[in-house]
Order: structure tokens, then sequence, then C-alpha cells
């Protein structure tokens, strides 16, 4: 983590770490805060499925008639917008962990958590052509949001493929 | 099959419109043949052979001459707080919470550092031509300037991309993505709505509209139709008469 504090600007607001977190939080009661999901990376669900609502819109992409929406931390939506008066529902893909996509030549890149995946995606399939881990290396050690509390990671319970938001009584560590 | 090939043969138009006679400069695809158009908060960017991302401190590139197998190729320490990237030309801007860094990647795709701008630190998507960049700073608790007020429109001339230098700076209220879009420079001032500058005089951006009633995340420019996000969904408008128009809703 030494690198971090390379940009190091003193009188800031934290001080020196911004990019670092605290783990000596004092108590703060009930707070919605990230924890760390444990696991492997290869286990999460990345499927099609039938489209569905946004909830939480995220990044867009448009590539030829198709158009892709960032379901935040969790997928994509996908349209058919040839025509944008009238843009058709196709389907949704699941890829935990995701918030931005790029497109060459028909093949999906996607950010899951802390990998790269390459997927091909037909209309009844997604097929993980290749997974290239720990490009978002942050994703393993804090939350993908500053100014926020979560539960400190425990590396006993093995390996953080993830964060989820949930409510947290008193929890340890601080993202500034 | 590949759903994502079948569902059209139609080239995506990635101009901004063709007033300002720019070309492929309204999004995230430098080279847009086989490629795509993000927005101006994307960490993803492809040019040609390579796939750039951002990740909080670094760039790292892929070498996608293979789509199907894309490997690694190098990784570039930039710094902290590193958010967004917006390719143009043989060039990429990125933006972080320190300022906007340019570099050229001319040379087999590998970065090389060119210049940098650097402001107050705070939350900044860049989006540029051939002679200016136009950055937007937001402050926030999200972007580590709880304290002071830091929402700015700046204008960068970028004609040396080597000695880039400010030339103009704006009061904004919340402002994130921004675009080219029919030659005009719009801003996403999230729920404050959108905003439109002429840029008659491109050093100068003057508020030409500002649309409290489209509130605005970020905005991908496709031909004659933006595509704006917002917390709740997508929508997309189209544009007649210099004046834009709600074409369709997503949610």
């Amino acid at each position: 983590m030494k690198h971090l504090f390379l940009l190091c600007i003193p009188m800031l607001l934290y001080g020196c770490d911004l990019d670092s977190w605290t783990s000596e939080v004092g108590d703060v009661g009930i707070v919605m805060a990230y924890q760390p999901v444990y696991g492997d990376s290869t286990d999460l669900d990345i499927s099609i499925q039938d489209p569905r609502p946004i909830e939480r819109a995220g990044k867009i992409y448009s590539y030829q008639d198709l158009l892709i929406v960032n379901e935040v931390g969790e997928g994509i939506h996908l349209y058919d917008n040839i025509d944008p008066a009238n843009p058709v529902k196709l389907s949704y893909v699941s890829i935990p962990g995701n918030h931005d996509v790029a497109i060459k030549n028909g093949i999906l890149y996607a950010d899951s958590y802390a990998d790269l995946l390459a997927l091909e995606i037909t209309r009844d399939t997604v097929q993980v052509l290749k997974r290239i881990t720990g490009i978002m290396p942050f994703s393993n050690e804090m939350p993908p949001q500053e100014s926020t509390y979560f539960q400190c990671v425990d590396a006993s319970k093995g390996t953080v493929i993830g964060w989820e938001v949930t409510e947290i009584e008193n929890p340890k560590c601080y993202r500034p | 099959m590949r759903m994502l090939l079948i569902l059209g043969v139609f080239a995506i138009v990635a101009t901004a419109c063709g007033e300002m006679g720019m070309d492929a400069d309204s999004g995230n695809s430098l080279n847009s043949g086989g490629t795509g158009v993000g927005g101006s908060t994307a960490r993803f960017a492809i040019n040609g052979d390579h796939l750039y991302i951002v990740n909080h401190t670094s760039l790292n590139v892929f070498d996608i001459s293979d789509e199907r197998d894309p490997n690694f190729q190098t990784t570039t320490d930039i710094g902290r707080g590193i958010e967004t990237i917006f390719g143009y030309k043989d060039n990429l801007f990125i933006g972080s919470q320190s300022g906007m860094f340019i570099y050229s990647i001319l040379e087999d795709g590998t970065p090389q550092f060119l210049s940098n701008y650097i402001h107050q630190t705070a939350c900044d998507p860049v989006i540029a031509n051939d002679q200016f960049a136009y950055v937007t700073i937001r402050s926030g608790e999200a972007c580590g300037t709880a304290l002071f007020e830091a929402n700015q429109l700046i204008t960068i001339d970028i004609s040396d991309l080597t000695r880039p230098f400010e030339v103009n700076q704006q009061q904004m209220e919340n402002p994130r993505g921004l675009c080219f879009f029919k030659g005009d420079l719009y801003v996403a001032e999230g729920n404050k709505g959108l905003k439109k500058f002429n840029l008659t005089d491109p050093a100068h951006p003057q508020l030409e509209a500002f649309y409290q009633d489209i509130a605005a995340n970020d905005m991908i420019p496709l031909g004659n139709t933006m595509i704006i996000t917002r917390d709740e969904g997508i929508f997309q408008f189209g544009c007649e008469n210099d004046e834009i128009y709600l074409l369709s809703p997503i949610r």
C-alpha cells in the first residue's frame, strides 16, 4: 500500500492517507455500511436472465444498435435501441460487482469486483471466455466507495470477492 | 449466433453531430469501427487493439488484438483517486481527484505521460477535442472535499498537449458527466438538471440553457440522440431546432 501515500497533501481533511482506511472507528450505532463477501470469484453467478426493471442505473454503453445500462454492482440490462424512441428490452446479464463495460467486435469486457472478464453473449447464453484477476486490487481491501463505514476484512475467512451494502452495528472500519 | 452482432449491421455514428467537425470524439471510442461508445465517467476505453482501464491508482493496458483473448500488457501508476478515462485520437485524458492527466498512446498503445493539470481535490470527468479539454469538478463527501466548495466547469487549452493551461472557470452547482452534442457542450448537474453551453467561443463556454427538469448524471451523444443517465433510469433525447426533447424513458 506504500504507493498510496505518494501524493500526500498535508493539511487535507484526513491527513495523508486518503486512499487508506482506519480500523479504529468508535461506536457509531447501526449504520448502512459495506460488508465483505468472501468466496471464490469463479463461483459468482454470471448468467443471462429475463429483462428486469432498472433499480439503480449506472453507466451506459452504446454499441451498434445495442444499448447497455449497468445495474450498479450487479449486472447489465441489454436493449435493442435501433429506434431510440422505442428501445426494446432484450435481456439482463448478471455480472456481480460490475460497474463498467466496453465492447470490441461483439466481445464484451466487464469488471466483476477485482476481475476483468471477456464475455461472449448470445440471445440465450453468456460465456466467460477469459477472466483476468486482480485488476481492481482495492476491491479486495476496502469497499468501492469513499466516505463509508465497512466491516473490516478478516483474512481468515478467505478471499474478498465483493462487497454488499447492509445495516451493520458499530462497524470498525472506515474509508475516508 | 452473437446477439451483439445480429442486432444490426448499422455502423455506429459516433460523431457529435458534425457541427464542430469532430470525429469519434463523443465518448470512449477512439476508433469507432468495431467498438462502442461510453459516457464521460467511464473507466474503460478501447483504442484499436488496446483496452484501457483505470482503477483507483493506475492505468492498466490490455492487448485485445484477439478480442476473445485479452492479455494484460502494462500498467502505469498515476496517483490517487483516478476516476475516468476519455480517449480522443491518440491520447488518453484521465480524470482524477487531483487533476487531469494526458497520455499519448501512439507507441504500441503504451501510455506515455505528456502532462497534467492539477486542481483542488474533487471528482472530475473530462472530455476533449483538438484544442480544449473540459473538466468538471464536484465537491462532496464522496469526492474528498467535504469541507470546501469546488463545483466548477474548467476549460483547459490543450493545443500543446505537453503544456495545458486553464483559460476559463465557471461556477456550477453539482456537475458530473459532460459531452459534446450538436456542437454544444452539455454538462450534467445531477438532480439539479442539465446545462447547455454554446461553444462559439470554445475557450469561454456560454450558458445557453439550463434544463432544471432534466436530471442527469452522464450522457452519451449518438448522432441525433443524447442518452442521459440518472439515478432511476435512462432517458433518450432527440434534438430539433436546437432544442432537446424527450424521445423515450428506459426504466
